[in-house]
């Protein structure tokens, strides 16, 4: 299968300072890919990057087959992004901010109805932006960003700022524009929301990839294998899963009947990242 | 790559909102609000006016000598209205609707050429002031001559002038309504260009939606499209500005050219003007230090100032588009050299979209 986003040594330096030092990756086409880090560590230069919106210094990359330096007009109409700030028109209503990218896009202008009925915004399709909150503000973001249909959807930061049960609703909707085939790259600062929605994430840490792979082998890989035993006399016990010692005192427990409960204790995203990157997100 | 697609589309989306931005509103009515002000503090510069009225044959050749005097004359205003009757003519008069009216009868062309004495009666108020009522009558007085043949023993021109006014230069010539409406005109140009356009193109910068329209076109083609509303804006506010004072330019290409290439070029200097500053409030609070040098000189053009100060006036575009629209308005060269003007403007515009592509090339690299 063709990879949607294929990245070489990609660089980018502003000066002295190497915002993007040399990463590799590769996205295949319906993956949702993450790409973690701090603040300034090139998440968003290798978006600007890969979009069009900065030259890379050195390197290359390809996104839907195309490359980012010479290819840069054929990559615009099978590509779209969600920022992270609320790039909107706030003087237009919701469904003029659609039409507006829609005739952009060339695409009709029927396309505006339908994705407001997709992001459950038909109710306000004719109020001025600037009377929406945040979340019915992301999710015209999100909107408009599936005017064109894109191959690759690039999100940076989606559910920043927004309230739990509208960051539920975006992760959600993200979760259905993957299963239909839409590759979604992604920057978050968010673990939990990369660990439940991406396929494989990639820790950025001053410009370089310090780990890529799915959430589920990070952890293995970095984080420590414990559980901890809830015993009848409410004493808790922390056992080490790889230990032989730990092993046989479990199922000594188990075979007296002496366990309430066990709570497996892998590692987070989170716990992997500082161990990898030196500090937390 | 430019795809007239995407410019039109973003026309479209700036000509609409760009004036609900307040700021940009301001831009666009200061000047008008100023121009009518003027056109209401000046007076006219036809100082004589005379409303009159007249029954009997409408297409008169005594009509049409009274109506050619008016016209060729620089100071006379004449509103002639045709009426049905011989008394509706009388009480025009009385009521004060006209100052002075006249009756001929039927067939007096005619009449006179055959040397049959018609009649022909000037109705004028008792105590008749101004020169309106004699204008009228020897006008007819003069029609009745040619008519008969016989040429006026000598032709009498009058020139009323305004007592006390020493200016003759171009303010002079121009009348200062006309003058000053026209520097207005330049001013609402220099506020589009260097206000309204930038503050369009920096609140793009500012609102972050300038990277959402860069997804699908490119800075250039976001850059011509506000290029293009500006362009509509100078063109729209400078119709309804000579509407609303009622001027007409007697040399339409000359005036039309002249508004659109100051345009023009004072739009490229606001553009890379706009790409200077981070927000739209910026831009509107460092507007007057920018105006001030754009708008300025177009209130200098033509008036007595120091050799230095008028050179300096010659190199800047704005004072060369309000020489260029000057001769248009007024119809002749009231400024010699048209060709520099425009080759001042024209390169000042070359200058302006020069360092804005290299800019773009600059930004999107």
């Amino acid at each position: 299968m063709m990879a949607a986003v294929e990245v070489t040594d990609l660089q980018k330096h502003y000066g002295a300072v190497r915002a993007v030092d040399g990463i590799t990756f590769s996205v295949a086409e319906g993956e949702v890919f993450g790409l973690l880090g701090h603040n300034g560590a090139g998440k968003t230069t290798t978006i600007r990057m890969l979009t069009g919106r900065a030259r890379p210094t050195a390197g290359t990359a390809t996104v839907a087959g195309f490359d980012i330096v010479h290819e840069r007009d054929r990559i615009k109409p099978v590509i779209n992004a969600v920022f992270e700030d609320p790039n909107l028109y706030e003087r237009f209503s919701g469904r003029d901010n659609l039409r507006l990218f829609a005739e952009l896009y060339g695409a009709p202008a029927s396309r505006a109805d339908e994705l407001l009925e997709t992001v459950a915004l038909v109710f306000a399709a004719r109020r001025k932006v600037k009377t929406y909150s945040s979340g019915m503000k992301q999710r015209l973001l999100i909107a408009r960003a599936l005017v064109n249909t894109p191959r690759v959807l690039f999100m940076d930061e989606p559910t920043r700022g927004l309230d739990p049960t509208s960051a539920r609703e975006l992760r959600a909707l993200i979760a259905r524009l993957a299963e239909a085939g839409t590759t979604v790259f992604l920057t978050t600062h968010y673990m939990e929301e990369a660990d439940e929605l991406c396929d494989r994430v990639a820790f950025l840490s001053q410009g370089r990839i310090v780990a890529l792979d799915t959430p589920r082998e990070l952890k293995l890989k970095q984080g420590e294998r414990r559980a901890t035993v809830l015993l009848q006399d409410r004493t808790e016990q922390t056992i080490l899963l790889d230990d032989p010692a730990d092993a046989a005192r479990l199922d000594e427990w188990m075979r007296t009947g002496r366990v309430l409960t066990v709570h497996s204790q892998e590692g987070t995203l989170e716990d992997v990242f500082v161990a990898l990157a030196g500090r937390a997100l | 790559m430019i795809r007239p697609r995407i410019i039109a589309t973003l026309f479209r989306k700036d000509m609409v909102d760009a004036i609900r931005e307040s700021r940009v509103l301001v831009s666009l009515l200061t000047p008008i609000i100023v121009a009518v002000l003027y056109n209401f503090i000046f007076p006219e510069e036809k100082l004589l006016e005379v409303k009159a009225a007249y029954a009997g044959p409408e297409a008169s050749a005594i009509v049409e000598t009274l109506k050619a005097r008016a016209e060729t004359g620089q100071s006379v205003s004449l509103k002639l209205q045709h009426v049905a009757t011989a008394d509706e003519a009388r009480r025009l008069v009385e009521t004060k609707a006209a100052d002075i009216s006249f009756v001929l009868p039927d067939g007096v062309d005619d009449a006179i050429k055959a040397g049959r004495v018609p009649t022909i009666a000037i109705i004028q108020p008792e105590l008749a002031t101004g020169g309106g009522p004699g204008f009228v009558t020897s006008a007819v007085q003069a029609g009745v001559l040619t008519l008969a043949g016989r040429a006026p023993p000598a032709i009498i021109t009058t020139e009323s002038l305004k007592v006390g006014s020493a200016d003759q230069g171009v303010m002079g010539q121009m009348g200062p309504r006309k003058y000053f409406v026209l520097a207005t005109v330049v001013m609402m140009i220099g506020m589009i260009a260097v206000l309204a356009v930038p503050i369009m193109l920096t609140e793009e910068a500012e609102k972050k939606t300038l990277d959402a329209l860069l997804l699908v076109g490119s800075y250039l083609e976001v850059i011509v499209a506000k290029a293009l509303v500006g362009l509509a804006y100078v063109a729209l506010a400078v119709a309804v500005m000579l509407g609303l004072t009622r001027l007409r330019p007697e040399d339409t290409i000359t005036f039309v050219a002249g508004a659109g290439l100051l345009g023009l070029a004072l739009i490229g200097i606001g553009l890379l003007v706009g790409g200077l500053f981070k927000s739209a409030q910026q831009v509107y609070s460092w507007s007057s230090v920018m105006l001030l040098p754009v708008i300025g000189p177009a209130f200098a053009v033509g008036l007595p100032v120091p050799d230095a100060v008028d050179a300096a006036l010659r190199a800047l575009p704005t004072s060369q588009g309000m020489r260029i629209m000057a001769n248009g308005l007024a119809g002749k060269a009231l400024f010699s050299d048209a060709w520099i003007s425009f080759a001042v403007v024209g390169l000042w515009a070359l200058g302006a979209y020069g360092l804005l592509a290299w800019r773009l090339s600059r930004s999107e690299s």
